[in-house]
């Protein structure tokens, strides 16, 4: 039987930094963690005392992938303690910055981080010159969604123009229309990245575990919904996956009862566990529980690159996100078509500040991403509470890990680790978004 | 709250602007650019420095860039200028507070990479290059930092060197021509 013993220090390629530990012996895994080493969070505690019009300010510095996402669900959660109700304009607006946000971290995922994986090379630099038309499209298509985010939050990363029940300034209607002309023109490059992703080969590996995402019955969710949670049933004979599962719905004010947090010896990060056990959140989450909202190219895409829900593999997760890309496209075109029928208009942001308590569930790259604050009298913040995707995903992760190893124990050492790095990278994991410290080495 | 302002007026989106006036309005321009996360204490030193200098008054030929806590988007932030100056907290094993003007070739290769999504500024420079975006000339200002994790305000010995970081980026920025054999290399800053 075989003996196996993988230690990744510092997985490359996924935000922060992560450990993989495996020990196996005669077959049997004696110990198998996903560490991580980074600082606990204390972002809560920098929010309590701020007054309510900062928290959107602070919170969108958290992430420089999401932090339009960590912007909309602070914004809403703020918006539902103080019981303001954001105008139509506001909406659509966040919802297509969102979108751009989404298209931005996905490109990014599949076109940076997991080809050089599937197209064998240590990092995308080397592709450069091996695969060079595949780097102009993905940065083509990288620089249209940051330009996307920009135009409705006023920067790529970390928006000025977002506030609470509305906006600092509004995008011209004649730059709506040009980006309305660019996100038409992209469905080449994002056809040709289809037709890429299609041709490589994932890894064929399956476990029937618990999604959550938002839903809505009229939207693909990404901004708001009902939190909720899909476990397929799978046939007692062969073991295929249905489509029929057990589907539960949470009302935001019960988040906390899927996202339950526990502290893990291991990890600084807090597992989270549903009454059920750990459970995925993230693209193919919402792909999984949302498939029939997708839109119609989406869906087309979706059977081109071979995905079929609810699908099971994780590795697929960079799949659904290229599936989100084409929604997210064509969705955007939508509301850019609502807006420029509606008009742009100058409205009434202001707000009336009252003590409450409020928290909000926005779908952000990596999944559901939940805000939730408590203003006194003044509207100064005396609670936040913030539950992150990628600490959702952890304790999902090594479930799957533990899955998978039994799986790959004749493949060598290091396939073995590079399986297990592809699989935390599949997941997209922002284990801390938080530091970016430039590493030196003096030479001579 | 901030905003992406220079010595020149930006308009509110530069990021919006189409790729040929991009260009054309960067071309033979200077941009510095303050890197790192400012709720994570010394992490935030490159931001502030640019808030700082976002007060001063500059040459013409300068763009100032809070770019945050970026990542991969540092390549559309730098391409089609003349010059960058990347300002950042960086591990260089010295004292605290420690200002050294640096080179590309100084940044630790690629590895395990702690940034943000995986590219760091190492990386995001290598592809630059590779895929012939890299301004002519990339200098980097790296302050050595005493305590990177959650604050929102710098520790003593960085804060102290804040105003030196500051002064050491205008006088790169006021070096005239494209400066690249003008700038020092991984020298200590003395004013």
């Amino acid at each position: 039987m075989a003996s196996v013993s993988v230690n990744v220090h510092n997985i490359t390629r996924v935000e922060g930094h992560g450990n993989i530990v495996l020990n196996v012996r005669d077959g049997t895994i004696e110990e198998l963690r996903l560490e991580i080493t980074e600082s606990p969070r204390f972002y809560e505690a920098m929010l309590v005392g701020r007054n309510w019009d900062e928290a959107q300010e602070i919170s969108c510095r958290i992430c420089g992938i999401c932090s339009t996402g960590h912007s909309t669900a602070s914004l809403r959660a703020m918006e539902a303690a103080l019981g303001v109700t954001p105008s139509e304009q506001t909406v659509l607006l966040r919802k297509l910055a969102l979108h751009g946000e989404h298209n931005q971290s996905h490109v990014l995922h599949v076109l940076f981080l997991v080809a050089p994986d599937l197209l064998g090379a240590p990092s995308v630099v080397p592709l450069a010159s091996t695969h060079r038309p595949v780097i102009e499209m993905a940065l083509r298509l990288k620089r249209l969604a940051n330009d996307h985010i920009a135009l409705v939050t006023g920067r790529h990363i970390h928006g000025v123009n977002l506030k609470v029940n509305g906006f600092h300034s509004l995008p011209k209607e004649k730059a709506l229309a040009a980006l309305r002309e660019r996100l038409v023109a992209s469905r080449d490059d994002i056809q040709a990245t289809i037709e890429l992703v299609a041709s490589l080969k994932l890894p064929d590996f399956e476990r029937a575990g618990e999604y959550v995402a938002n839903s809505r019955a009229d939207e693909y969710a990404f901004y708001d919904g009902t939190i909720t949670s899909f476990r397929p049933l799978q046939c007692d004979h062969c073991g295929h996956t249905l489509k029929e599962g057990y589907r539960e719905e949470y009302p935001i004010e019960r988040y906390r009862d899927i996202a339950r947090e526990t502290v893990v010896k291991h990890s600084h990060a807090k597992h989270t566990a549903s009454v059920h056990g750990s459970y995925a959140v993230g693209a193919l989450a919402r792909v999984n529980i949302n498939y029939d909202l997708l839109h119609p190219a989406a869906k087309q895409a979706a059977e081109a690159l071979g995905f079929r829900a609810p699908c099971m593999n994780p590795f697929m997760n960079n799949v659904a996100q290229l599936i989100e890309v084409v929604h997210c496209t064509e969705d955007s075109i939508a509301i850019i078509d609502k807006l420029l029928e509606r008009g742009i208009q100058q409205e009434d942001t202001s707000v009336e500040v009252r003590a409450g308590r409020g928290a909000a569930a926005v779908e952000v790259p990596r999944g559901i991403l939940f805000h939730e604050y408590e203003v006194d009298d003044d509207g100064k913040i005396v609670a936040a509470n913030l539950i992150i995707p990628t600490g959702q995903n952890l304790n999902n992760i090594e479930h799957d890990m533990r899955a998978l190893v039994p799986q790959i124990l004749t493949l060598s050492h290091d396939e073995i680790r590079l399986m297990l790095e592809m699989l935390v990278r599949a997941y997209d994991p922002c284990i801390s978004c938080a530091t970016h410290l430039l590493d030196v080495r003096f030479v001579g | 709250m901030l905003t992406t302002r220079a010595s020149r007026v930006l308009p509110t989106c530069w990021m919006c602007a189409s790729l040929d006036e991009e260009w054309s309005a960067r071309a033979g321009r200077t941009v510095v650019i303050g890197v790192g996360n400012r709720l994570m204490g010394d992490e935030g030193i490159g931001v502030r420095v640019v808030e700082e200098l976002k007060r001063r008054s500059l040459p013409d030929d300068v763009d100032v860039v809070d770019a945050g806590t970026i990542g991969l988007d540092l390549l559309f932030v730098l391409e089609g200028y003349a010059r960058a100056v990347i300002v950042d907290a960086a591990e260089m094993g010295l004292p605290a507070g420690e200002v050294r003007v640096l080179g590309p070739a100084d940044l630790a290769e690629a590895g395990p990479v702690s940034d943000a999504h995986g590219m760091g500024v190492a990386q995001v420079l290598e592809l630059a290059e590779a895929m012939g975006l890299c301004p002519a000339n990339v200098v980097l200002v790296g302050v050595q930092p005493d305590r990177v994790g959650p604050a929102l305000d710098l520790s003593k010995p960085v804060e102290a060197a804040l105003a030196g970081a500051v002064r050491c980026v205008e006088a790169l920025v006021r070096t005239p021509g494209d400066g690249a054999a003008r700038v020092p290399r991984s020298g200590p800053w003395h004013e």
